[in-house]
């Protein structure tokens, strides 16, 4: 499943959720927010989401890995709000029988979530430029 | 005969707003693209449809489907999640 959060996100529990007696292999997959992009130095972010397509969209993917994947279970988990140096932003796990498909899932699932879930994200720079709302690469439809 | 609009991201700054009430008959808008044209000239957004994606009621849309009063439009900038 795929849900947003306002608050910090607990690895661990999310981790735990997923794991199963029949599954051998677990991947999880984390966003930090890093100090610079495109060689400038970056204070914080923000997070905004349009709620109620994101969690759809976000879902969807989620699903779509479940039916492709011979995976067991796979969760996602993305941060709303002003986010810190080195807070984590997005969780993604994924818990297989084999690790093979728990890596292809965890990797389907981050890249999708990049390219078409409706989140974006604003930086805030240390010299005080105006701060930029970015677009990823990843972005199918542009 | 309004529709609701949701914007976001650089559409949410360039408008300097999160939401308004479009009013179909008025601005003689009868697909999505026309709600946007209208509001691009309004608030000169520097996206063009082909830069951005629609949703009407809580799901992505074709720029040619038709609105109805009482639809939820928001226009998707290029995303930038993760």
């Amino acid at each position: 499943m795929f849900t947003l959060a306002k608050t910090e996100i607990n690895a661990d529990k999310l981790k735990q959720r997923l794991q199963q007696d029949q599954c051998g292999g677990f991947c999880s997959f984390e966003g930090w927010v890093r100090n610079h992009n495109d060689n400038k130095a970056v204070d914080y972010l923000a997070y905004s989401a349009y709620e109620e397509l994101a969690i759809t969209q976000g879902n969807a993917i989620v699903k779509h890995s479940l039916e492709t994947y011979d995976i067991k279970a796979a969760a996602c988990v993305h941060r709303i709000g002003t986010l810190q140096i080195g807070d984590m932003a997005v969780w993604v796990g994924v818990s297989a029988a084999h690790r093979n498909d728990a890596f292809l899932a965890c990797r389907y699932i981050i890249d999708t979530l990049k390219a078409d879930v409706p989140i974006w994200k604003k930086e805030f720079y240390s010299d005080k430029q105006v701060p930029n709302w970015l677009a990823n690469p990843e972005n199918l439809h542009q | 005969m309004n529709c609701q609009i949701l914007y976001f991201a650089t559409l949410q700054t360039e408008a300097d707003k999160t939401q308004e009430n479009f009013s179909i008959i008025e601005n003689s808008a009868q697909t999505c693209a026309d709600v946007y044209q209208t509001l691009k000239k309004r608030y000169q957004f520097s996206l063009s449809t082909e830069q951005l994606r629609v949703a009407k009621n809580h799901s992505f849309c074709e720029w040619h489907d038709e609105i109805s009063a009482g639809d939820t439009i928001a226009f998707i900038p290029p995303v930038s999640g993760g």
